[in-house]
């Protein structure tokens, strides 16, 4: 129910009774109240909606029968074993395991996640790729695509190549394949889409401000294309014709024009704001807070100043506020 | 900065392209500074401090002073002296724990040393003649390094700021003993330097064909060489020296001196109006030229 239609009900209750004006006011106050609280300055999904957030020392419960997982421990305070949080996050339980999930943290992979990294080491049959893990991640030899997407056999030859392709600073994205007993990641790009980055900019979030989606790589309609890693590393380049994936061989590094450039700063600047005022990153909330900035006629290099990126984040949460209350309704 | 130093080839690209149109990756053009955030008086157990926030750059300086007494007559040359000392802390990145940061500490106290001292008058700081003088400690903590160029400019923002804020307390010797004083603990007892004449740096990056100002890590990567200009209000260029191993041409620096002394002379002029009207409540503050 809306808060107009609600405003509508108490109306038609008050004026049934015949009470004072004031009244209906306070009615209208309860009901404001009751819709701020779902204002919260984190849009989360519908699954987030009843999250419990904890800091470190706050109670979880004094039930002995949970399990204790990550991010708890067990306090014997005042005779009573209470199950409290070690780490600033949102509760998780599952079955009878409680754990807390932290909101700032390194990249913690699962499989299937899409990443951007960069290659830190080249060693013999795979390389070693940075991407704000608590390891080193790894891409095989035989994790990726030869020119042309051939299949053969990966002979010795193509050990001593590996450079030609990869080298250290070179920007890949990738898929995680698997994880290692010691928790670093297994990378692959076998797949036209993934591989070496060409021309762009790489920025730098929080991986718990990107969410697990179907899709990563945005082709925006304002003009760039967003290829938003798990791991929190952004990637911002001009749009890439269809078809012309040819997973990474091929580098386009023709001259990129004026405008483009410009759409990109932009594009950047604001998902650094974005991100400095925790709102999730998502093509749609990406993409809000560039058509305000637009609209508010800011230049992209205005949009450094804090004061400026806090009135684009807050109306891109009233934006985002404002879709989610149709949806729910 | 092993891991840091690292730029892929289609970043490289991007940048030079970028500035070769005059639009670098955050939509700033090549002379323009990012937001400084510059706070007065932030440790009180120093007789001045001072912290800035430049981009990516984190700066601490504070500042301690400390009675010295002659020790060979003729070897003295009748004034005070200037020390300074850089730390590059593991909070900047855990490449620098231990001595790894020492490269970049030892070109920012070279650079200093060599420009500051003598911009200031150290004959002030003679307190008994032929006896005892001060001697003034600056400490340059680094908490987060953006990039080399960037780093000494604010650090030498952040030094004007620490020495403008350095109150000197008033020395009364105690008669019939020379080597006794009273050392006055009153606040508005004591004296300030005259910092008019401190340089500020203004480092230049080349980079594809121009010179860029205020360079983030990528841009400093994608770039040849860097040059560092020290500009005083009085006299201009006071100081210049070139950084990283990559080789320049002459005659571009020959153009670039007047825009130079320009951007000096406005950082100058709007740190030390801020400076000054803020004296009274030593808050934080923040500008930029633009």
């Amino acid at each position: 129910m809306s808060l107009d239609e609600k405003c509508l009900l108490a109306d038609i209750v008050i004026d049934n009774s015949q009470d004072l004006i004031h009244t209906r006011r306070q009615v209208e106050q309860v009901v404001k109240e009751l819709s701020d609280e779902r204002n919260h300055s984190v849009v989360k999904t519908e699954s987030d909606s009843s999250a419990k957030y904890v800091l470190p020392g706050d109670e979880i419960t004094s039930d002995q029968t949970f399990m204790r997982g990550h991010g708890t421990y067990l306090s014997t305070l005042n005779d009573d074993k209470q199950l409290m949080a070690s780490i600033a996050g949102v509760v998780e339980p599952i079955n009878r395991l409680i754990s807390v999930r932290p909101l700032r943290t390194r990249y913690n992979g699962e499989i299937g996640d899409v990443i951007v990294g960069r290659i830190t080491e080249v060693q013999s049959k795979r390389w070693r790729v940075e991407t704000n893990a608590r390891l080193d991640s790894v891409l095989q030899l035989s994790g990726v695509n030869l020119p042309g997407g051939e299949l053969r056999r990966k002979t010795a030859e193509d050990e001593v190549l590996m450079r030609n392709y990869l080298k250290e600073g070179d920007i890949i994205s990738a898929e995680v394949q698997n994880i290692f007993d010691d928790g670093s990641l297994g990378l692959h790009t076998r797949s036209l889409k993934y591989g070496k980055l060409g021309q762009g900019i790489l920025i730098r979030v929080s991986p718990s401000l990107v969410e697990r989606r179907k899709n990563h790589f945005h082709k925006l309609p304002i003009g760039a294309n967003m290829i938003l890693g798990n791991n929190g590393f952004v990637w911002i380049s001009q749009v890439i014709a269809e078809g012309t994936e040819s997973g990474g061989h091929v580098i386009d590094f023709s001259d990129i024009a004026l405008q483009e450039r410009e759409t990109m700063a932009r594009l950047r600047n604001c998902t650094l704001g974005l991100a400095k005022h925790k709102v999730m990153l998502n093509d749609t909330s990406v993409s809000y807070a560039y058509e305000v900035s637009v609209q508010l006629g800011y230049q992209p290099k205005d949009l450094l100043m804090p004061e400026v990126v806090a009135v684009i984040a807050e109306q891109t949460k009233l934006r985002l506020n404002e879709f989610e209350g149709m949806d729910l309704n | 900065m092993s891991l840091l130093s690292l730029i892929s080839e289609g970043e490289r690209r991007y940048i030079c392209g970028g500035i070769d149109c005059g639009l670098r990756s955050d939509g700033r053009s090549c002379d323009d500074y990012q937001l400084i955030s510059v706070e007065r008086d932030v440790t009180h157990n120093c007789d001045g401090s001072a912290h800035i926030r430049c981009g990516h750059n984190d700066v601490l300086v504070g500042i301690k002073l400390e009675m010295e007494s002659v020790q060979q007559l003729q070897d003295w040359d009748q004034c005070g002296r200037i020390d300074f000392s850089a730390d590059m802390t593991a909070n900047a990145s855990p490449v620098f724990e231990g001595r790894h940061g020492e490269d970049i500490t030892n070109i920012l106290v070279n650079l200093f040393s060599e420009s500051i001292p003598q911009c200031l008058d150290l004959k002030s700081l003679v307190v008994v003649p032929n006896k005892h003088f001060w001697v003034i400690h600056i400490d340059i903590v680094v908490l987060e390094c953006g990039s080399l160029p960037s780093l000494i400019d604010s650090a030498a923002i952040a030094v004007k700021s620490a020495l403008f804020d350095t109150k000197i307390p008033k020395v009364s010797p105690i008669l019939g003993d020379d080597n006794d004083f009273v050392v006055s603990d009153d606040e508005f007892e004591s004296t300030r330097l005259d910092v008019s004449s401190v340089p500020l740096f203004v480092t230049l990056t080349r980079i594809s064909g121009r010179y860029v100002v205020d360079v983030t890590r990528e841009e400093e990567e994608a770039g040849v060489a860097s040059i560092s200009f020290a500009i005083n209000s009085t006299e201009g260029i006071v100081y210049v020296k070139k950084l990283k191993s990559g080789s320049l041409h002459p005659e571009p620096i020959q153009q670039i001196h007047q825009s130079v002394q320009k951007v000096g002379n406005t950082l100058n002029e709007s740190l030390m109006s801020k400076l000054s009207t803020d004296s009274l409540n030593k808050g934080k503050i923040s500008f930029s030229f633009n």
